[in-house]
């Protein structure tokens, strides 16, 4: 998948040819890349790991987290998807997730092609404008959005929960530079043949997206899913809740029960895990490709 | 539609149809970023609770702030953060990214398994280490604490748990930014290392001298984005710490959120947060200047 750039030693024709040649020095530096590479996945995965064992445990408040023994148990993830509250925090959050992601997708779609293809005064000091955001601390506004959200009656609604969420600057930067890429010829070509700008919108720009549109999608849709301090500030009632949020919230306290717990924290990354199975490489290609280019 | 021959030499410029592109971000832009960001300024100097109204104090707010000693003990909590946590998440990330960009079998699941981490919200993340270090049940505070007798006192005492706790925001981020780094390797031409290692520059050599400045840009991105989340640090406060023991891992962000959502004052909170703005324009300036002044290699 990549090359040979990073270990400058292997680029030379030696690696090429490297496959089966029992060079003894190639040999050796596989070995620790292997090697390196366990211990760091170990350190990534292995909290992760604990707690989920320890969630298939039936343990009771207090006990020791004997990973050994004891038996397994489903017993903390049907209590609680089979309880009252966070079913409904995982409905809130996938309500949320769904509506960001979708409008996020189609505003930054829209004005990504305004400002890769149309010519228009002040374009260059409007997107600046945008794109300076991506610097600026969100506790500047934090307090003063709250304010105003709150004088509209949006506190504790989905409204309060979603729209701010939607002015971020990141989608539209994606979808301009992606958009420049696109011949000018090709929308010349549809203007002469009497499309209409929307037409050429949505029947030649739209679908050429694909690609940086699946990019925004994952990455909107797992930084909302994980998105923590405005819900936190909006959902009040405990119905309102996002599942960060209600986790976070609930288990300050967790020696009381530590099989619930460690079952939320495993509960909370499955969808996560589900995405990026599926999408892995608009997690692991797309997201730095477009969107992180100096 | 189509008869506008007129224009058609000038076919792009089309305000009418750029403002109704435009419209929907241009909305929600102004409502929740511009608007705020102006009120934010108005706010400082005002007095009041989200209750009841406000009123002009003048700078009251600024001097209460200049002699609150619990926002000089802030500050020096989320420096402290941001000391342990910026250089931390360069060096990790990009160490890993060299690591995994060289092409070994297996090395697409190492890299899928790094990702892990980065997929976890902070909230869950919170839960799963302070499982693991909690002396009575955790796996990790029985290996240091017991096995190895290191006595960490992990979240027990102030800087110490602050210092834990950005560890853990490195932990949480080095999937994510070893991809990003991973991308900016992989940018690099490969014909560069092949002429250095005619020249004789090799290994080290050759990631001093072609790798790190080649890689500037992605650099000084990683930079300004690890930068902004450590000066702004919250989540990962609410979720280990609270603040505590006592206030002493209070961070600017967890302050704020505490005079706005504890019966503060909103006006305080505000002056806090022009102030975490300067901070963060005087660091970004800063970033500009030591990059520009080795010249740009790149682009």
């Amino acid at each position: 998948m990549s090359s040979t750039k990073v270990l400058p030693v292997s680029t030379t024709s030696v690696a090429q040819a490297g496959d089966r040649s029992p060079n003894p020095r190639l040999v050796r530096q596989r070995v620790t890349t292997h090697v390196l590479a366990i211990l760091v996945s170990a350190v990534c995965t292995a909290p992760v790991l604990i707690v989920l064992i320890a969630s298939l445990k039936p343990l009771s408040s207090f006990s020791s987290l004997s990973l050994t023994s004891g038996g397994w148990t489903l017993h903390n993830y049907t209590k609680l998807l089979t309880g009252d509250q966070l079913p409904r925090w995982v409905f809130n959050s996938l309500v949320v997730c769904v509506a960001v992601t979708a409008l996020t997708v189609v505003i930054d779609l829209l004005a990504g092609f305004a400002f890769a293809k149309l010519k228009f005064r002040g374009r260059g000091v409007l997107f600046l404008l945008f794109i300076s955001t991506l610097m600026l601390p969100f506790s500047i506004t934090l307090v003063p959005t709250y304010l105003l959200v709150a004088r509209y009656g949006m506190v504790d609604t989905y409204l309060g929960l979603i729209l701010p969420l939607l002015s971020g600057p990141l989608g539209v930067y994606l979808m301009r530079q992606f958009i420049k890429g696109i011949p000018d010829a090709l929308l010349e070509a549809a203007r002469i043949d009497g499309a209409s700008l929307p037409r050429i919108f949505l029947q030649i720009v739209a679908p050429l997206c694909a690609q940086p549109v699946a990019v925004l999608t994952v990455f909107t849709f797992v930084s909302t899913w994980n998105t923590f301090l405005w819900p936190l500030l909006i959902a009040q009632s405990d119905s309102m809740k996002t599942l960060t949020v209600g986790i976070a919230t609930s288990n300050l306290q967790f020696e009381q029960d530590l099989g619930s717990t460690t079952a939320q924290a495993i509960l909370s990354l499955v969808p996560m895990l589900i995405l990026f199975v599926a999408f892995q490489r608009f997690f692991l290609r797309g997201i730095t490709a477009g969107a992180f280019k100096g | 539609m189509a008869i506008r021959h007129p224009r058609r030499r000038r076919s792009n410029r089309s305000p009418i149809a750029a403002s109704l592109f435009l419209l929907p971000k241009t909305l929600l832009f102004t409502a929740f970023v511009l608007v705020p960001f102006v009120y934010t300024f108005v706010l400082v100097f005002q007095r009041g609770t989200l209750l009841r109204g406000f009123t002009f104090v003048g700078a009251d707010n600024i001097v209460a702030l200049a002699r609150d000693s619990l926002f000089w003990l802030t500050l020096r909590n989320t420096l402290v953060y941001i000391l342990v946590s910026v250089p931390l998440n360069i060096i990790v990330p990009l160490s890993i990214a060299l690591l995994i960009s060289t092409p070994i079998r297996g090395m697409r699941v190492y890299r899928s398994l790094i990702y892990i981490p980065s997929l976890l919200s902070i909230a869950a993340t919170g839960l799963i280490w302070k499982v693991l270090i909690d002396p009575d049940i955790g796996p990790l505070y029985k290996l240091t604490n017991q096995v190895l007798g290191l006595h960490l006192p992990y979240l027990s005492r102030g800087t110490f748990a602050i210092v834990f706790v950005a560890l853990i925001g490195v932990w949480s981020g080095l999937g994510f930014y070893s991809i990003i780094f991973m991308a900016g390797l992989n940018d690099i031409p490969e014909d560069l290392y092949e002429a250095a290692s005619i020249d004789g520059a090799t290994g080290f050599r050759a990631f001093r001298t072609i790798t790190l400045p080649l890689l500037k840009p992605v650099m000084q991105i990683v930079l300004v984005l690890v930068t902004i989340a450590a000066i702004q640090v919250f989540d990962i406060i609410y979720v280990m710490t609270q603040g505590g023991p006592g206030t002493s891992t209070y961070t600017v962000m967890w302050y704020i959120y505490q005079n706005v959502f504890g019966g503060g004052s909103i006006g305080y909170a505000a002056a806090m947060g022009v102030l975490v703005l300067i901070v963060s324009l005087v660091i970004s300036g800063f970033y500009l200047r030591v990059t520009r002044t080795e010249g740009s290699t790149y682009e």
